[in-house]
């Protein structure tokens, strides 16, 4: 089967509720904006692809599921992430605060070579304000990760955020790979994801115990 | 808690596998479900531990509530916690090298220790619920690579490989002409009895009657199984808290025999095993995710306090909150005292070791060392886990013993003495092998002979007590345990006959609990509580593609495989770099 990507990257949301997580994931996925407000039901991750330095990058971005409400994220949720996101409402001090809270359980949790960025949302709302773009790029200085302010309603530096986070990790990979020693002796066993019979599995070498039957 | 609404379907309390699908399956048909744990993390029993936790001991303790809303030690209260973990001794084999102790401790987060782990059949029950439901879409797997067994006694101190496919018996050195012909036969009639069909395999050559019905004893008269071939395939298919009597009519015994050989393959798996990714708390946690998904609303470190009839529906508090709903569901921990009763209990014996030093049975190949392998030693199950499960950091091991419980003798007795010609039980770990053993006991208590007699040995008399001859005449150190987690689980049942209890209260309270030690039961039981409070309704329906924007590739996706061989930066990387689980 032909693959239609380069790389697979697997990216988080995360901060308090409100802050507009949801939002930006379908600005990003679909280029669209409900200004409604209804907590996170039903979203589970979206799919967007795209193109950087001629490589296909499919990028999985996986929300919340609400579990952030009352601090109950999964520590499975952290599994496998390559690239957070970590969102803030400009306009709500609390959200501002709590991003230290989520870095913390980030370090706990997820893998130590994440990278991370600290998006201040709903920028558009200036006359709403209280978190200054000061005090943003401070924190996010403050642990050497990067920072945007966006806005999903107005479409601002949606795209341009998940862009430079996806460089990053693609930088990082390639960095990576570079200094990788390829044999290492057996291969371990590979990863599974189960399917029904016939989904698009084993079809070819499957090791049943009838088919190495050629000796007997 | 400030913006919770006043009204719930169903409050299920606590995390472990079987609220999680009642949960899942409850929120996923549009019910409003409250799911709350006392602890602060997920799984309950079924849950797995990075070393902290692990070392710490609490998941052995009643859980701690949120003290600001909750009164812990609330007498008034109508609930209460069964802690289904015994005799917990923690030890430390490697006292001597803090070193190495304090280097253990800082990898603690690449640690996912399962406290009731479970190796999973291809076609288990729970890998068809979770490709019929949509939830394998949140895990991972990876196959057990090789299955050994213990010989009937008085051999019962050498392993071998448990031959898995045709040419396994062909090849094996372990088995004479004769047995190979006779196991060659049996595994086809059991093969072939599945008149259901649904397998490739279609050569069908050789018709034997539908076995059903038989009992072991008869099916192995009937093919004229020596002992030793008994042996194997009983300690293959046998599990942990299986009350297996070969003399008795066991349908289901070869139905497994069946469902463990139709295992092989399915997913390109040379044994019939799977393990799960970070071990199986991850079952759980995606369960409450779909759960999630659909509006379940999640807060930990809460368990109920009060609970009132009111007509039709339950008025349930806990902390300043009181809310009602319908139905109220709850976990293998927590008790309502008015209703429940412990009733019939199946009690497990555990191990978690920490290993260094190689696998307990190498292949005799230079480098050809098996990633993850399943030991039926006795009546131990033994899952040795790599760093290739990320359950464990390289260059450890973790192994995980479970077994049926033993009267009279500490877990870790029996399991020292169980493992003895296995493993190395001395502390000595074969980089710290110039220092001596301190010889004073400050181990605390130490209850078992054998340990002591352990703690004197001089380190070099131990190490060569470590090697073993391997019959290419190469020489195998016996794997040298670090560490030790040791406790007994119980299992048990809501004994429902409990006096005083109205009709309409029975129904609207149910218990998780059940004496089935298996994932299988964990299930059986979801789908009963299910279908007594939504009797109409479908059992986790294949769940919608979270993401809406359906993603086409997700179908080809599923065989990682290809994608991995050829896509280094597939997230799932297959190389087995456990230190970077994530790239």
């Amino acid at each position: 089967m032909a693959k239609s990507y380069d790389y697979l990257f697997k990216l988080l949301l995360i901060g308090d509720s409100g802050v507009g997580k949801t939002c930006l994931l379908f600005r990003f996925s679909e280029d669209a904006f409900n200004s409604t407000f209804i907590s996170t039901i039903g979203i589970d991750f979206k799919i967007r692809t795209i193109e950087l330095d001629g490589k296909k990058i499919k990028l999985q971005i996986w929300d919340t599921a609400g579990q952030e409400r009352f601090r109950t994220i999964t520590t499975a949720y952290y599994r496998g992430a390559m690239g957070i996101m970590l969102v803030y409402d400009i306009t709500n001090e609390k959200t501002f605060e709590n991003i230290k809270n989520w870095i913390r359980n980030i370090e706990e949790h997820a893998a130590p070579d994440v990278q991370k960025m600290i998006l201040g949302n709903k920028c558009d709302m200036n006359d709403k304000r209280v978190v200054t773009k000061d005090r943003g790029e401070q924190l996010a200085l403050e642990y050497g990760i990067r920072f945007m302010e966006t806005s999903a309603k107005a479409s601002m530096n949606v795209e341009e955020s998940f862009y430079i986070l996806s460089r990053d990790i693609k930088a990082h990979i390639d960095k990576k790979m570079e200094g990788k020693n390829t044999s290492e002796g057996r291969n371990p066993p590979s990863v599974i994801r189960p399917t029904p019979d016939g989904g698009g599995g084993f079809k070819g070498n499957k090791p049943s115990w009838f088919s190495r039957c050629t000796v007997l | 808690m400030n913006d919770l609404p006043s009204e719930f379907d169903v409050v299920v309390v606590g995390t472990g596998l079987a609220e999680s699908i009642v949960s899942a399956a409850v929120s996923r048909n549009g019910h409003k479900v409250l799911h709350l744990d006392p602890r602060d993390y997920y799984g309950g029993k079924w849950t797995s531990l990075n070393w902290s936790s692990l070392e710490s001991g609490t998941f052995a303790k009643e859980p701690v509530l949120e003290s600001e809303t909750q009164d812990t030690s609330a007498s008034n209260s109508d609930f209460g916690f069964i802690n289904p973990i015994r005799s917990l001794e923690q030890i430390w084999y490697c006292e001597n090298a803090p070193s190495k102790i304090e280097e253990i401790r800082t990898l603690s987060r690449k640690f996912n220790v399962d406290v009731f782990p479970k190796v999973l059949l291809a076609r288990d029950d729970i890998i068809e619920l979770l490709i019929s439901s949509n939830v394998s879409r949140y895990l991972e797997f990876k196959c057990i690579s090789k299955i050994y067994s213990s010989l009937p006694a008085p051999a019962e101190d050498t392993i071998e490989p448990i031959p898995l496919s045709r040419s396994d018996i062909f090849t094996t050195k372990s088995l004479g002409l004769v047995e190979k012909r006779k196991l060659t036969k049996f595994i086809e009639s059991v093969l072939k009895a599945d008149e259901t069909g649904g397998n490739d395999e279609s050569s069908g050559e050789i018709r034997a009657e539908p076995m059903v019905a038989k009992t072991f004893e008869e099916l192995a008269r009937a093919a004229s199984l020596t002992e030793k071939l008994q042996h194997l395939i009983k300690s293959a298919v046998k599990t942990v808290g299986d009350n297996f009597d070969p003399s008795r009519l066991n349908a289901e015994f070869v139905n497994r025999c069946r469902l463990f050989l139709q295992s092989i393959g399915r997913y390109g798996n040379q044994t019939p095993y799977l393990w799960t990714l970070y071990g199986v708390g991850e079952v759980c946690q995606a369960f409450c995710r779909l759960s999630a998904i659909y509006g379940g609303t999640y807060i930990l470190k809460r368990s109920l306090n009060n609970l009132k009839v009111e007509g039709d529906e339950l008025e349930v508090t806990f902390g300043e909150t009181q809310l009602k709903t319908k139905y109220v569901v709850l976990g293998s921990e927590i008790k309502h005292t008015p209703t429940f009763q412990i009733g019939d209990t199946r009690t497990v014996v555990r191990a978690i070791l920490l290993t260094i030093g190689g696998p307990i049975k190498s292949e005799t190949q230079e480098g050809a060392e098996s990633f993850m392998s399943v030991y039926k030693i006795n009546d131990l199950e033994v899952v040795e886990l790599d760093y290739t499960s990320l359950a464990v950091p390289k260059p450890y091991r973790l192994v995980q013993v479970t077994g049926p419980s033993v009267n009279q003798v500490s877990p870790r007795a029996f399991v020292e003495s169980s493992l003895a010609s296995f493993l190395d039980f001395s502390g000595t770990s074969p980089v710290e092998e110039s220092k001596t053993v301190d010889g004073s006991d400050n181990k605390g208590d130490s209850n078992s002979e054998n340990e002591a007699s352990n703690l004197e040995s001089p380190t070099d008399e131990s190490a060569n007590l470590r090697k073993e001859s391997l019959s290419n005449g190469s020489i195998h150190m016996k794997p040298v345990v670090l560490y030790g987690t040791y406790f007994f689980i119980d299992f048990y049942e809501n004994n429902k006959n409990v006096q005083g209890l109205s009709p309409e209260r029975d129904s609207k309270i149910f218990y998780c609990a059940t004496a089935s030690t298996e994932i299988t039961g964990e299930i059986r039981r979801a789908q009963e509580i299910f279908t007594s409070m939504y009797p109409e309704e479908e059992f986790l329906p294949k769940a919608s593609d979270g993401s809406q924007a359906e993603d086409p590739e997700d179908e080809t996706d599923v065989n990682r495989e290809t994608a991995n061989a050829t896509n280094p930066a597939d997230f799932n990387d297959n190389d087995g770099s456990a230190s970077t689980p994530t790239i």
